[in-house]
């Protein structure tokens, strides 16, 4: 085989790549400079090997001292481009900006020595034009007197290009040299660690493919070094490919220059199946060979065979390779399809909105390239936003702005990408704008769920500084979607975790209410009780309770706190414990409710309050002596049907300092009734929002008076419930029945 | 419940209307009152005639108007309150507390009268 050929076609192959790479660049985005200076270098990069390669094929054509020929230093642009590459990648240098037009200055030595080697390649050529010898007499005349000048002049130039040529090397080590410093120093100027890593392997792949340049021809042509043709050969080989190779590694791989998947994939496609044609080309090439090695003599109807069974099993070993490179792609963690994936996958096993949020930080900023991102969420209880963004240090840190609702309107209309500067058209006085203007905002996705306007992510420019393109919509889209049902979910989750919480609770605190009530009730031989009491919600602010007092008479209490639930069923259990420890005391009923009055008054604020009834009923003598604190009044129907409202008392407890109370005190008979109630029984309402009332109250007593306690309550209830119909109660109730029995004996 | 207001000299007089039952509307009214002391003014009127209902939540609010108007120096009092509060004032021995009159116009002239 012609070694000579291959490499050859591998330096050709090296050109079209490199030519390929740098259209695709270019294409990406041509307004960016650093896409054009990009594939401009790529360009004059790809014309050397493409020089190389051409020489092979038709070099036997043309005249190695001809212009046509020194073309090939076109290629050697290439150093001065390198040069504005390494200043304006992977960002801008200042001394790139500061010398706007003095920049371009650097591509002189370059066009000179493009000129001097093209116009005046050939200097005996250039003196045969201005030959007297050969010109008509006009010419003659002309030339003839400056004909030794000008020989002198053709030999200098002559010297001068030989010269030039050698010491023209040392200008692109020179060159050479700053490129790979400045390079070097470059990728220091890059934070984000993703970025870094395509950044680094180009920075290095040039920097390699540069010092194995400078071995095979600079040092050469320096004199510093002298090597053989096949060792040029075989490191210029190896610079082209590694130079070649990490641009398109880091396209591939790391999204070099932003190329889109489909380029990056048609680029691999296109390499590997360039890899397969040249493989099969050479294996038909070797086994031709091997055939006449056995047969002695070519056997064109074997090579016809092989090529048809190469033809046959070409398309099969394309599709592998198809779907290997599918696969490889798809493992790839940079490609969009995966970032949503990925994101989707894991925000949907997580609950806690911190958790949720730093996977949204990290797949914006370490995957997609986002320099900054910001997850900004409506507050529930007012018309605030909440704004969140990862500091440095991964901490989050919380800003609270005033949300308008024109920004609502607006964000919870629009899908998909918004373009911040709609935004700040829309709104632009609003105090959301000016926020995110100082976070140097570009993008905003707007979450929504069933519920409503949820927030919004908003993002800062991408790290490289391209545009959105295709795939980064697709995945900030998909992205956007999967956060608000997250949100969503972590808020149902954790409103239903604090709800079964706040359940929990209050189921326990109505057994702890439950148990504060008497289960046992006095009972004597001449008199009965009987009690019932229903909050309207799991607990509540009424009570009552029975205690036997220290005169062994019955102490009856009955309260009501103002307000409903919790608040009102902690005040209860403090009334509770106040009242018993009072009448422990022997204390008069007067002296009882001031002191408990006092109590509570301290323990709350004015608007807080209870009314409290209590009676000491005197089994032995019938008596029952009372005190009411602004509660209902209780209501005694004697055996002659006669109806009396128990009053005496004072102001309600708590509201105001240093209350005293009266007492009262009245005989029962037998077979007396003493209902005492809450306002739950006398106000509750039916489905008119008439109220139950006094009246009918002492209405359905006097019906049932004749039945024991029990049945008594048993038949109010009843009617309380007949006349609300399906209207619900809405306030605690409670109600105790006192009878006094005949004494049998 | 609604709100309105009106000076009538040195008085100002409020005029809730509707149910006083608790939740964010009825405290309008006890941070109003709040917010007048503040401001100076300190003899407050309570037109009730407007007001059909009142529950213990309601009346807690109307207590801590006259403790807060009490505890600056200032006084409260009501009017044309309903039969229905009146006996719930009764019945609580509030009546004992507030000072009630049968019209607006009594209760101002009753402050001027001090």
């Amino acid at each position: 085989m012609d070694l000579d050929l291959v490499i050859a076609i591998v330096y050709l192959a090296c050109a079209v790549l490199l030519l390929f790479v740098a259209v695709l660049v270019g294409r990406e985005d041509i307004r960016k400079r650093v896409n054009r200076v990009t594939a401009l270098m790529l360009g004059f990069a790809a014309l050397g090997p493409l020089f190389y390669a051409l020489g092979v094929f038709v070099g036997d054509f043309i005249s190695p001292r001809s212009w046509l020929y020194n073309t090939q230093y076109l290629w050697e642009l290439f150093f001065p481009q390198l040069v504005f590459f390494a200043l304006c990648f992977p960002t801008e240098t200042k001394s790139y900006q500061r010398f706007a037009r003095l920049k371009y200055a650097i591509f002189l030595p370059h066009v000179f020595h493009l000129l001097l080697t093209t116009v005046l390649a050939d200097p005996d050529k250039l003196l045969e034009l201005i030959d007297p010898s050969k010109m008509g007499t006009f010419g003659k005349a002309l030339f003839e007197p400056i004909e030794p000048i000008a020989i002198f002049l053709g030999a200098g130039f002559s010297a001068l290009l030989d010269g030039h040529i050698k010491l023209f090397s040392t200008v692109n080590f020179a060159y050479v040299i700053i490129a790979m410093v400045i390079l070097y120093r470059g990728i220091r100027r890059v934070t984000a660690p993703q970025l870094r890593r395509q950044v680094a392997i180009v920075i290095y792949g040039i920097i390699s493919a540069l010092a194995l340049y400078m071995v095979a021809f600079i040092f050469p042509a320096l004199n510093i070094l002298t090597l053989s043709a096949s060792m040029v050969r075989a490191i210029t080989l190896l610079a082209l490919i590694l130079g070649c190779g990490s641009i398109v590694w880091a396209i591939i791989r790391y999204r070099f220059m932003d190329v889109r998947l489909m380029v990056r994939q048609s680029l691999v496609y296109t390499l590997t199946s360039a890899l397969v044609v040249g493989a099969y080309v050479l294996i038909i090439r070797q086994l031709g060979e091997i055939v006449r090695s056995l047969f002695g003599t070519e056997v064109p109807v074997l090579d016809v065979f092989f090529i048809i069974i190469a033809l046959i099993l070409f398309q099969p070993v394309m599709s592998q390779l198809d779907d290997l490179i599918k696969r490889f792609f798809i493992r790839d963690k940079a490609d969009y399809r995966n970032i949503s994936e990925n994101f989707s996958r894991q925000v949907a096993s997580v609950f806690g909105t911190e958790e949720i949020f730093a996977l949204t930080f990290t797949v914006l900023k370490n995957q997609m390239l986002f320099e900054r991102a910001y997850i900004c969420l409506k507050s529930d209880s007012d018309n605030r936003l909440c704004c969140v963004a990862e500091t440095q240090a991964g901490d989050e840190q919380v800003t609270y702005v005033e949300l308008e609702e024109e920004v609502t309107v607006f964000l919870s209309r629009r899908q998909g990408i918004i373009n911040f500067d709609e935004l700040v058209n829309e709104a632009p006085s609003s105090p959301v704008v000016d926020f995110l203007s100082k976070l140097r905002t570009r993008y905003l996705i707007s979450l929504v769920s069933g519920e409503g306007f949820l927030g919004f992510l908003a993002m800062t420019d991408k790290i490289s500084g391209y545009r959105l393109n295709y795939e980064d919509i697709t995945s900030l889209t998909t992205i956007g979607n999967q956060l608000s049902v997250a949100i969503t979910t972590s808020k149902l989750y954790q409103e239903s975790i604090e709800k079964q919480r706040l359940e929990e609770e209050m189921n326990f605190a109505r057994a702890i209410q439950r148990d504060l009530l008497p289960k046992q009730f006095p009972r004597g031989d001449d008199y009965s009780l009987s009690a019932y009491s229903e909050p309207s919600r799991q607990v509540g602010g009424d009570y009552f309770d029975f205690i036997t007092t220290p005169r062994n008479t019955v102490g009856i209490v009955l309260a009501d706190v103002s307000g409903k639930g919790m608040p009102a069923a902690l005040l209860a259990s403090q009334l509770h414990a106040a009242v018993r420890s009072e009448i422990n005391h022997n204390l008069e009923a007067t002296e009882m409710l001031a002191n408990v009055n006092e109590l509570v008054h301290q323990a709350t604020s004015s608007e807080k309050f209870a009314t409290l009834f209590f009676a000491d009923f005197d089994p032995e003598t019938k008596m029952l002596r009372y005190a009411n604190a602004g509660h209902n009044y209780p209501i005694h129907l004697s055996d002659s049907e006669k109806t009396g409202l128990l009053q005496e008392g004072g102001l309600l407890l708590g509201a105001f300092p240093g209350v005293t109370y009266k007492q009262d005190e009245i005989k029962l008979a037998d077979n007396d009734v003493v209902l005492f109630y809450t306002d739950g029984l006398s106000e509750a309402e039916n489905e008119e929002e008439e109220q139950y009332g006094e009246e009918r109250i002492i209405n359905v007593l006097s019906r049932h008076r004749h039945l024991p306690p029990a049945q008594i309550q048993q038949r109010i209830l009843e009617d309380v419930k007949s006349f609300a119909g399906n209207a619900s109660f809405g306030d605690d109730m409670t109600l105790i029945v006192l009878k006094v029995k005949k004494h049998e004996d | 419940m609604k709100l309105t207001s009106r000076e009538e000299g040195a008085v100002v007089v409020l005029e809730p209307r509707g149910k006083i039952i608790g939740g964010p509307d009825a405290t309008v009214l006890r941070e109003q009152v709040r917010d007048l002391t503040n401001s100076g003014k300190k003899k407050i009127v309570i037109d009730l005639a407007g007001v059909d209902w009142m529950n213990s939540t309601g009346l807690g609010i109307l207590i801590s108007c006259l403790t807060t108007l009490r505890n600056s120096g200032g006084e409260l009092k009501l009017a044309r309150i309903t039969e229905k509060i009146e006996s719930l004032l009764t019945i609580t021995k509030l009546v004992t507390v507030f000072d009630t009159y049968d019209s607006a116009e009594d209760a101002i002239s009753a402050f001027s009268g001090d």
